[in-house]
């Protein structure tokens, strides 16, 4: 089972918790005690492109930190998107404004523009969040 | 002036006021009340009243780069909380408590550079809220 919060929003095996102009956000697992991050951001829509895989940045001007439970990236000192695990649940804070995408969450919520979307359940569905 | 351009210009501003609010060109559609200058205004949202003036501070050092970008001076129109949620509550939809299993997930548009609307797309079941609230 994979569960993961998002700005209190609940995404419950789906396989693609987000998707962003057609390309899955983010995956990770986990292998011999190691949290192994990907993410795929394109250009268009964000102003740079950044592809990180298995925890290696192959493309972008960005930072990545790692240990056995989180993971944070940062645009130059502004944080992008940070993964933490607490047993089964999968914590993600993201913000991808600097790129200018104009998605981010805060403690309530998830804002994809102007929408809040709060304390939902998505369950079971191919894709969870889907934008563009 | 483009659209890239006034897309510019919004990243600018959210960028150097660490994107604490919505912003938007001014909306010939879903704008309230009509002026002169309105294709060179920028809608700020959910600004309370005693933040307008630090705003204006903060994006002074890039409003020469605005207003070469723009040819002219941009007009600031200032929304308070109270304000947006009253006349412009359809461009901060809010869904909540949804649950959804077996379908095909949330969509949503790609949104645009200032975090003003986007509303929700439930395309399996072929709902779509756009919640509007008359002015």
């Amino acid at each position: 089972m994979s569960r993961i919060v998002i700005g209190t929003n609940v995404i419950e095996d789906c396989e693609n918790p987000v998707i962003i102009s057609g390309n899955p956000l983010f995956s990770y697992r986990v292998e011999k005690g190691s949290l192994l991050f990907s993410l795929n951001i394109s250009s268009p829509p964000a102003n740079t492109e950044i592809r990180i895989k298995d925890n290696e940045i192959q493309k972008g001007a960005v930072s990545l930190e790692a240990n056995s439970k989180s993971v944070a990236v940062k645009l130059e000192s502004s944080p992008l998107i940070e993964l933490l695990m607490d047993g089964e649940t999968v914590h993600l804070n993201l913000d991808l404004r600097p790129l200018g995408i104009h998605i981010y969450t805060d403690k309530n919520a998830l804002h994809v523009g102007g929408s809040q979307l709060s304390q939902n359940i998505i369950k079971e569905c191919k894709n969870g969040i889907v934008v563009g | 002036m483009t659209t890239n351009i006034r897309n510019e210009v919004l990243q600018l501003i959210g960028k150097i006021t660490n994107y604490r609010y919505p912003l938007r060109w001014v909306d010939e559609k879903t704008t309230v009340g009509d002026f002169d200058g309105r294709e060179l205004a920028i809608d700020v949202f959910f600004i309370p009243t005693d933040e307008q003036i630090n705003f204006l501070s903060q994006i002074r050092p890039v409003r020469k780069q605005i207003s070469d970008m723009t040819v002219h001076p941009c007009i600031f129109i200032f929304h308070s909380p109270d304000a947006t949620l009253t006349h412009y509550s359809h461009l901060f939809p809010v869904t909540r408590g949804i649950f959804l299993v077996k379908g095909e997930g949330i969509k949503f548009p790609l949104p645009g550079p200032g975090g003003t609307e986007s509303s929700p797309i439930f395309s399996d079941t072929e709902i779509h809220f756009d919640v509007k609230v008359a002015a």
